[in-house]
């Protein structure tokens, strides 16, 4: 059973004084969800400055500008693979080359005792991925900010693709959690949009992955 | 400058007539939170991961639909300037009717989407309805698409929305304000 539990969306203020933040050197990144128990990490020696809720069994990481950056270099053997929802790619905007592959849906039901709307995973996300890439190809999985990416490299991973990366700050970046800052909860920090990297709002169903529905 | 009919784009314009800027909307709640009513009609994944002024009720207007993309052949078959196909805007069906329970037609309420657009529907929707203090928060949370095409941010909306006006917003969820379904 997957757990979604990274608490992809807390981000209330009030939270931030149980939430364990852990400072990362290297990317500079903080993570502001609870790390989940009894997951495997690969030994690899880049996980130690990942945060656990973006640690993958690959430990394969890179940030989003360093993947805009391999995808330009070599456009034919690098996937960027978008893993949020329509609607964040509607509303918030992706990157203008990416692969659009939902790994989970937003669902409407106000968990109280986690105070958040689980996001609910999508049970055919790696025959998706199989659709359009293969095992060896280079996939760079892109998320929010790196927590369902994670389990989505994860789930990749399983299925025997091997260069599966994480990008850590994922679309919109951390949130940047310094008191003193009029910024303080917005998400400003990296991320693609935040690093000058393409996107655009504009939804065409290339590159856009369902799942199937009973309608179709 | 109050927000006169005159100077509201025209997809913002409402049967009712009423208009406020973001930073109105908010100086009319803090003068009154008990009485004034800011509505956010956005879906829930806006409301929830692009973020919300703090005192919004989320009631959502429409809902946008995904289908499987269909084949390569039927989206070349598409007239020019049409959605792709596969993608739909589906009203909420429930909509007047969970405003209803919430709200009563003399309340004041000020309507919010991501530039006006929406919430011009909505708006009209509830005048329909029998409401009459219904106002448009023109421009929205997000603000108006920045025209200028020597912009980086040219095509993005960006400019006097809720969100870049100074206007304080989050991402922090209340219960009692959400839009939730197994409630509805």
């Amino acid at each position: 059973m997957i757990s979604l539990n990274v608490v992809l969306f807390q981000t209330c203020l009030a939270s931030w004084n149980w939430l364990p933040v852990a400072m990362v050197g290297i990317i500079g990144l903080t993570v502001d969800s609870p790390a989940r128990a009894g997951e495997p990490t690969a030994p690899n020696a880049a996980n130690a400055n990942v945060p656990k809720g973006k640690q993958t069994t690959l430990g394969l990481y890179v940030t989003a500008k360093e993947a805009y950056e391999k995808w330009k270099a070599e456009p034919d053997k690098v996937k960027i693979i978008d893993v949020r929802t329509p609607e964040e790619f509607l509303f918030v905007g992706f990157p203008t080359m990416a692969w659009k592959v939902p790994v989970a849906t937003q669902s409407y039901e106000w968990d109280p005792a986690k105070r958040e709307f689980p996001m609910k995973p999508l049970p055919d996300f790696v025959a998706r991925v199989q659709q359009i890439a293969k095992p060896d190809d280079v996939l760079m999985v892109m998320c929010r900010s790196g927590g369902r990416g994670a389990l989505a490299v994860n789930l990749l991973a399983k299925a025997g693709f091997k260069n599966a990366y994480n990008v850590v700050d994922g679309m919109e970046g951390d949130t940047v959690d310094d008191p003193e800052s009029v910024f303080r909860g917005q998400r400003m920090k990296n991320g693609w949009k935040n690093s000058g990297c393409p996107w655009t709002y504009k939804l065409t169903p290339e590159r856009l992955v369902l799942p199937k529905t009973k309608a179709d | 400058m109050t927000t006169t009919t005159q100077n509201v784009p025209k997809e913002n314009e409402t049967s009712l007539g009423l208009y406020v800027s973001p930073q109105e909307a908010y100086e009319m709640w803090e003068a009154d939170p008990d009485n004034v009513n800011i509505l956010d009609i956005r879906t829930p994944e806006e409301y929830i991961i692009v973020g919300h002024p703090l005192m919004a009720r989320n009631i959502p207007f429409i809902f946008p639909k995904f289908k499987r993309p269909a084949d390569s052949a039927a989206q070349a078959a598409r007239k020019p300037g049409a959605p792709p196909v596969g993608f739909t805007m589906q009203p909420n069906p429930n909509f007047v009717a969970e405003v209803k329970k919430v709200l009563r037609p003399n309340d004041t309420i000020l309507v919010l989407c991501g530039s006006g657009g929406r919430a011009a529907m909505a708006v009209n929707a509830l005048a329909k309805a029998g409401f009459t203090k219904v106002y448009n928060i023109v421009n929205g949370f997000l603000g108006e698409m920045v025209n200028d095409r020597e912009s980086p941010n040219f095509g993005q909306n960006l400019d006097n929305g809720w969100d870049d006006v100074g206007l304080p917003w989050g991402r922090c969820l209340n219960p009692d304000l959400m839009w939730d379904n197994s409630k509805q």
